[in-house]
């Protein structure tokens, strides 16, 4: 049980410690609506001091995708998105926590430990389409709840923000 | 025993059940714990309250954003994100699963229907154009308005709904909390339960190792110090412990011998075989022939592949790896030794006892040889002219040499009764007479000394039966003694009958003497062999030194005893006590030799004898002596000249000496009397210094009729002749041959009853006799079968009378002994039974064969 917690921090220190590896290209500039900025310790930017994404350079990641249900939905969907820990090598992230902040000011820190391979993901479509900020969208923070049951607590449905907006990585 | 047994049993039954269902429920409760627990951890809610109140503040922002303050107007992009968000929360609670149950509820339930409808209602008009939009904003501010107390409502009751739900999870969490305590409590119970009997177990366990340790220690200990060596194997014959003593005995190390093959090291080549099948058979069937049978002797090899001798005996016990055999093996050698030892000494005093009466069987004929020769010469001297000086000096000649004939005979004496073998006969004897006979031979020398001779004799009620010649032997010595050494006193001979019954009388004989007695020191050895007690005065007859101690063994081989009181000075007196049966009663074994009465008086007719004897001397002697009686004599100077002698013509009589070179006497009887030839029946007589008893017997198993202890005197050759005479007149039938016969009738009885009886009598005496013999004897064994012991006394008694009436002596004793047998001795009355039959048939063909040869008158 608890090497399902331990091993994501190893996971993610080698992460870090490779953070210049095949994701962290150069990141070019967002063509569209910026969808997420992410600021703070970061290695990769694209703007001032900052990595700015729109929906297309989300997508242009590498894509993870799990069915789960969860509390606030009905039955089980299909998420898809980009998992923590791919979004967090390319912005080449060096932090220890993240704080995320909603469309409406909700914000919620969550540990750069959480960003494992198989952890969450910022999903930007449900059952293959794109959600509206009405559907929580257009980014949420989606665990794979029913596949981990240490994913069904109430930390991680309070880091489960949706309408994602921004990220800071806090050193 | 059992039903304890059975208690235990479902005591322990029960235990394992109990501790089984405490198992089962503990583990229950456990998995229920655990379910709990994972529930708890993966909680169905988020924080629903603040979902709740932040829908009221979404309701309040989009409220906000829908207003135009004085700066701006309303910024319609704003409005709609408001909106989105808005309605997102509000999808939530009318969507979400967490809010399902607030949704039901009969407060909520309305609430929620009006927040769908107004999202319904507004979401075309917040999708639609701007214009349209900036125109219903009044509308939608109204209408959010409207929506505040419902959202309000689902606020309040969200809260009274979760506060409900937070209380049973926390009271579901209390008795959560609970049952984990009480699965604590019992587990704790069961930890304490089985601790308390793991203690006991491990007390249990090791109170037993303790034991197991002592009790191991104890039988090292015991093993260690066993003198007797001691060797473990297993089945197959591999040494698995040796103690001390075994590593002295075979010379092998602790070491050296564990594990090795005790076959290679400690057995011998010549049981190596049978070791080994015996292994193989044990292992193939469990057959023992060795293992657990006690001691077996045999031997083993040491280290230095010496053999010696062992005691061994084998034990068998079960192990973990099998039979294993405990061989326990002791040293023998030094008792094998000492018993070889105590064999060969045994056998060297057994082959000095030989010796010495080969010694003296060889002496008395080198001794009787010569004095045969002189003594017989000095006979024949007397037989001419002497004057009377040499009478004189014959005399003395010759009692020197009866002087010496006694000493050889006592020697001669002594042996036989050494070898056991005292003959006693039980002839009718009259104590009177012996004692008188005694005292007429020593009154001369008595008279000399001045000794007066006194004899007192209390006379027994009926005809006593005994050997009168040893008893007379016996008090011819004591009282020959008590004259040597008295001088001018007294000599007393006392004879008492003690007591006296039917069968027979206790006697007492006493001499006593006034003369110089012994010392108490010399008493006691005075009965021993050659001993002479060193007079005072000069002794005018010598003494071998036998005398008391050939007196000893007659008076013991009667059962009697004999006995010394003695003073020093005052004088000695000798007794004797022993036992005699009545004359008939047979209690002592008739068979001594036919002692010949001489009969001066018989006139013997000129015989044909043939004289067999290798020494010149004695051959001379006997020749003069035969011929001077008248008889015919021709010599043979060995034992083939004889036999040829014997086979040329008939003789009356053969004298055969017995030791000849060459052919000896016995051989030459065989021959002849196996041969066809003319001597075949004629009577031989053996002539021997072989005076031992056992030697006689083998002359008469080889045809000899009579023996002649040399040397040979006219009187006792003229006894012989007159016997060999008498026989020759009368019928040899009516005394058989053999010693048994001889016995057997008493012809003088017969012929007497023949004369005194009427014509025709006798032999109806006889025939009646005989008839009653046969039909008796049946009789007599059936009474013995039924064990009727008192019924066979009469028979015999009956038939012993009949037996006496016609002579039959050896039968008659017979069937006396049987009839006091009855009431004694029951084993010796079966070997009499036994040998009755053959004695019963060989009498009357006897008496039939006398009758039949008894001239008619």
């Amino acid at each position: 049980m608890f090497h399902l917690l331990l091993s994501p921090t190893i996971s993610f220190i080698a992460a870090t410690l490779f953070a210049f590896g095949a994701l962290s290209a150069d990141l070019k500039t967002p063509d569209n609506d910026i969808v997420l900025n992410i600021t703070g310790a970061i290695g990769n930017t694209n703007a001032d001091g900052a990595a700015q994404f729109d929906l297309q350079m989300l997508q242009a990641l590498p894509v993870t995708t799990f069915d789960t249900s969860t509390i606030w939905t009905e039955g089980v969907h299909k998420f898809s998105g980009v998992s923590l820990y791919d979004l967090l090598e390319t912005v080449a992230a060096t932090g220890k926590s993240l704080k995320a902040i909603a469309i409406n000011d909700y914000s919620v820190e969550l540990p750069a430990s959480d960003a494992v391979k198989g952890g969450p993901i910022i999903a930007y479509m449900l059952d293959g389409k794109t959600m509206s900020v009405r559907d929580r969208g257009p980014l949420w923070i989606v665990y794979p709840f029913d596949q981990e049951r240490n994913y069904r607590s109430e930390v991680i449905y309070a880091r489960s923000i949706w309408q994602l907006r921004d990220i800071e990585v806090i050193d | 025993m059992i039903g304890t047994l059975r208690t235990m049993l479902i005591r322990r039954i029960l235990v394992t059940i109990g501790i089984g269902l405490v198992i089962i429920l503990l583990s229950s409760f456990g998995l229920r714990l655990f379910e709990a627990v994972s529930s708890l951890r993966s909680a169905p809610h988020d924080n629903v309250q603040w979902t709740l109140a932040q829908l009221e503040v979404e309701l309040l922002t989009l409220m906000n954003s829908t207003l135009s303050n004085n700066q701006k107007t309303v910024e319609l992009d704003e409005l709609r994100k408001r909106f989105d968000v808005f309605y997102s929360r509000a999808t939530t609670l009318t969507r979400g699963k967490v809010f399902a149950e607030l949704r039901t509820t009969p407060k909520a339930a309305p609430a929620v229907r009006e927040l769908t409808n107004f999202l319904t209602r507004t979401t075309p008009l917040i999708d639609g154009p701007d214009q349209q939009l900036t125109l219903a904003l009044p509308t939608l501010r109204n209408e959010l308005e409207a929506l505040r107390p419902a959202v309000r409502e689902l606020s309040i009751t969200g809260v009274f709904v979760f506060a409900k739900l937070a209380d049973a999870r926390r009271i579901a969490f209390e008795k959560l909390l609970l049952s984990a305590s009480l699965v604590a409590v019992g587990l704790i119970v069961l930890l304490a339960i089985t601790l308390a009997f793991l203690y006991r177990q491990f007390r249990i366990s090791k109170e037993r190792s303790k034991a197991v340790y002592r009790s191991s220690q104890r039988q090292i200990a015991t093993i260690n110090a066993s003198l007797d060596a001691i060797v473990v194997i297993n089945e197959q014959g591999e040494i698995i412990d040796i103690n001390e003593a075994a590593t002295e005995v075979f010379g092998y190390s602790r070491d050296q011998a564990l594990g090795a093959d005790m076959a290679d090291l400690m057995v011998p080549q010549q049981y190596m075989d049978a070791h080994l099948k015996g292994m193989k058979r044990h292992r193939q069937n469990g057959e023992k022939k060795v293992v657990g049978k006690g001691r077996v002797e045999l031997s083993a090899l040491r280290a230095d592949r010496t053999e010696f001798p062992i005691e061994l005996s084998i034990g068998e016990a079960a192990d973990k790896s099998g039979t294993i055999f405990i061989a326990y093996i002791r040293d023998i050698s030094s008792r094998i030794v000492v018993e070889n030892e105590l064999t060969e000494a045994r056998d060297k005093a057994l082959q000095g006892e030989r010796a010495k009466g080969e010694f003296i069987a060889v002496m008395s004929h080198e001794m009787r040889t010569p004095l045969n020769g002189l003594l017989g010469v000095l006979d024949l001297l007397r037989q001419t002219e002497l004057n009377g000086r040499q009478r004189q000096y014959l005399d003395i000649a010759n009692s020197s040499g009866q002087i010496l004939l006694q000493h050889v005979n006592d020697v001669l004496d002594l042996s036989r009764m050494e070898t056991g073998k005292v003959r006693l006969a039980s002839d009718p004897l009259d104590l009177g007479t012996i004692v008188s006979g005694v005292v007429d031979l020593n009154r001369p020398v008595a008279q000399a000394n001045g000794v007066r001779l006194v004899s007192t004799i209390m006379a027994p009620q009926a005809v006593l039966a005994g050997d009168t010649h040893r008893i007379r032997q016996v008090l011819m010595n004591l009282v020959g003694n008590a004259v040597k050494f008295t001088q001018e006193g007294q000599i007393t001979i006392t004879v008492d009958i003690l007591k006296e019954d039917d069968f027979g009388a206790e006697i007492d004989m006493r001499v006593k003497d006034t003369g110089i007695g012994i010392a108490a020191d010399d008493q006691a050895r005075i009965f021993g062999d050659f001993v002479t007690i060193d007079p005072t005065y000069n002794r005018k007859v010598s003494g071998s030194g036998l005398g008391l101690a050939i007196c000893q063994r007659i008076v013991r081989a009667m059962g009697g005893e004999i006995s010394l009181e003695s003073t020093p000075g005052l004088g000695s007196c000798f007794s004797f006590r022993f036992k005699l049966p009545h004359w008939g009663t047979g209690v002592y074994e008739d068979s001594s030799p036919k002692r010949l009465k001489p009969d001066s008086t018989a006139v013997i007719e000129s015989l044909d004898i043939l004289l067999v004897e290798d020494n010149e001397i004695n051959r001379f002697v006997a020749r003069e002596m035969l011929q001077r009686a008248g008889h015919g004599v021709t010599e043979a100077t060995n034992g083939l000249e004889g036999v040829d002698r014997a086979q040329a013509r008939t003789f009356d009589l053969i004298l055969m000496d017995i030791s000849m070179p060459g052919m000896d006497g016995i051989e030459a009887t065989k021959t002849i009397r196996s041969g066809g030839g003319p001597c075949r029946d004629t009577t031989i007589i053996g002539l021997t210094a072989h005076a031992l008893p056992e030697e006689q017997k083998r002359f008469k198993q080889a045809g000899m009729q009579y023996c002649l202890t040399k040397p040979i005197r006219i009187e006792t050759l003229q006894d012989i002749l007159i016997k060999v005479n008498a026989r020759s007149a009368t019928d040899t039938s009516v005394e058989a041959r053999d010693d048994e016969d001889e016995v057997m009738l008493d012809g003088n009885l017969l012929r007497e009853l023949a004369s005194s009886l009427k014509p025709g009598m006798f032999e109806k005496v006889v025939t009646n006799a005989c008839l009653e013999f046969e039909k008796g004897l049946p009789d007599l064994s059936a009474a013995w079968e039924r064990g009727e012991l008192q019924a066979l006394a009469l028979l015999a008694h009956k038939l012993a009378g009949s037996a006496a009436i016609v002579g039959a002596t050896g039968f008659h004793v017979k069937l006396a002994a049987i009839e006091i047998a009855c009431t004694s001795d029951a084993p010796r009355l079966e070997a009499d039974l036994r040998s009755l039959d053959n004695l019963s048939q060989a009498t009357i063909r006897a008496l039939r064969s006398f009758v039949g040869s008894t001239p008619q008158s």
